[in-house]
């Protein structure tokens, strides 16, 4: 820390950089007031991600919806893979070709493909690699 | 920072120093904060809409039966008989079971996703000759309660809308058109077919060896089934988002990347003013730890600055301006209109990753300069 030598050798710098202050407490106060509301803001964001009638219609429906789509323009796997485990844009118009369904080639938040449930995966323990018949897994093809 | 006696503490000198030498060089400090919001704006934007898909996501696993059944053809999803149903009742272990049918229809040239439900037990479902519509759809049609709904592909059914979904339903159902089960099979003219069967299982019973027993059953009926379990989709929709969430993350830590040499411009590298300033701070008696505190506190002021900032911009985006311009690149099929509000859940953990990396960055580019100023002498840091 400074001495009071060193101070009074650098009085005339000292005062230069001090010269901010009230500036500085501004900035304090700024700083202070982001905060504040960057926590009020995330304690308000705490409270659920959901609504309570999101809950109540899906209940209705059972659920439905899994990924980042609305509608299911291109195919019902970006919508929800539970329908269709492979997308439609893979088959047409030219079949294996690169697909070009924006709603699992271009959003940032594209599902990979339910693989076969051929088994119940989860209930049976099976080979790696192997099928609980011996049969190659899906590669997982998003 | 004020200790018993009333004085300011050593610490609580330095801070205020800290701010003191932040605020001397306004526009660098602008610029800089500036850069890191630019920075940190769409990565708080993406995590929040990933996480808020994410909820959503679970919310529909949850409310999800225990058994997902569908037919399976050709190794793709396929309509199965709706004798199917009865034949799940018909297993002890099963609590309830109901089909469903889920398709697309057009209504003018508005694209809908139409779900026929069964009636059951704790579920209610649109009567017969009635539909409930999804917000967005609603809202592109015109329709309200009351109205009468017709299809572009089947023009002779004809339904009566008796709901309208609200719009903080969820963004998976605004563009939502509920049926009873009998009104999707007249419209899609697949009399005593349905396309998934679900089934909740008994809770005592709801265990691998209940509902391998109960997918068995099903088997047994012959008709070609694919059986999907509450716990397997939970897991892949947990492991997809995680692996999404973090692809996301490596792309911006590349993004991040580039705007590196500009904060190192602008934070320390190059700057001889901030040089002769650690200089005169020598002079005055400081000492090389405490010249290393100071630029720690800077820069920490600076980065929580910018990413509380880049926090509520992200949050007002989302929240009050419904992520325009940004939440199609996010969440495919808004393009197609209507009202949808974006999923987006904002939690500590991206904003504690973006005040990480706005740390790490500034200091990568402050402590560097600011040690090799506090070590040399004074009068060459000032010259």
């Amino acid at each position: 820390m400074p001495t009071d030598e060193a101070s009074a050798a650098g009085h005339i710098g000292s005062d230069r950089l001090l010269s901010g202050f009230g500036t500085a407490r501004a900035l304090a106060v700024s700083i202070f007031l982001v905060s504040l509301s960057t926590t009020v803001l995330l304690v308000w964001e705490g409270r659920g991600p959901t609504s309570r009638v999101t809950r109540e219609i899906q209940n209705t429906l059972g659920g439905l919806g899994l990924g980042a789509t609305v509608v299911p323009v291109w195919s019902h796997r970006g919508f929800d893979p539970r329908l269709d485990p492979v997308c439609e844009s893979e088959d047409y118009p030219i079949p294996e070709a690169p697909c070009f369904a924006p709603d699992h080639g271009g959003t940032v938040f594209d599902l990979p493909s339910l693989r076969e449930l051929e088994g119940l995966p989860h209930l049976v323990p099976r080979a790696r690699g192997k099928t609980a018949r011996g049969v190659p897994q899906e590669s997982g093809r998003p | 920072m004020i200790d018993s006696t009333g004085c300011i503490s050593p610490h609580g000198t330095l801070f205020w120093t800290s701010l003191q030498l932040a605020v001397r060089h306004p526009i660098r400090l602008g610029v800089t904060v500036a850069c890191l919001v630019v920075v940190l704006t769409p990565f708080l934007v993406g995590q929040a809409i990933l996480e808020g898909v994410r909820a959503e996501a679970f919310e529909s696993v949850d409310s999800g039966p225990d058994l997902f059944v569908t037919g399976y053809e050709y190794g793709r999803n396929a309509s199965m008989p709706e004798k199917l149903v009865r034949h799940a009742v018909a297993h002890p272990s099963v609590a309830a079971a109901r089909g469903r049918i889920v398709g697309r229809s057009y209504l003018g040239e508005t694209l809908a996703t139409v779900v026929g439900l069964e009636a059951s037990p704790g579920r209610p479902v649109p009567a017969k000759g009635e539909a409930w519509l999804g917000h967005s759809v609603a809202g592109l049609l015109n329709l309200k309660v009351g109205d009468e709904l017709a299809f572009a592909d089947q023009a002779e059914i004809r339904l009566i809308v008796t709901r309208i979904l609200p719009i903080d339903a969820g963004f998976a159902t605004s563009r939502l058109i509920i049926t009873s089960l009998t009104d999707a099979q007249t419209l899609y003219r697949t009399p005593g077919r349905i396309s998934d069967l679900q089934v909740w299982a008994k809770s005592d019973l709801n265990s691998a060896q209940g509902l391998l027993a109960i997918a068995a059953h099903l088997r047994g009926s012959q008709v070609p089934i694919r059986v999907q379990t509450r716990k397997m989709v939970e897991d892949y929709v947990d492991r997809g988002f995680t692996i999404k969430g973090g692809s996301f993350l490596a792309l911006y830590l590349v993004a991040f990347a580039v705007v590196i040499p500009s904060l190192l411009v602008t934070t320390g590298f190059g700057l001889s003013v901030r040089r002769q300033e650690i200089g005169l701070l020598k002079a005055l008696g400081f000492s090389v730890l405490d010249v290393m505190e100071m630029t720690f506190i800077e820069t920490s002021i600076v980065s929580a600055l910018a990413a509380g900032l880049a926090f509520l911009v992200a949050w007002v985006w989302l929240r009050l301006l419904g992520g325009a311009l940004v939440a199609s690149l996010f969440v495919a099929g808004l393009e197609q209109g209507g009202p949808v509000v974006v999923p987006a859940t904002f939690g500590p953990l991206p904003l504690l990753t973006g005040l990480g990396f706005s740390f790490l960055l500034l200091t990568t580019g402050a402590a560097f300069t600011a040690y090799r100023a506090a070590i040399a002498r004074p009068m060459e840091a000032l010259r």
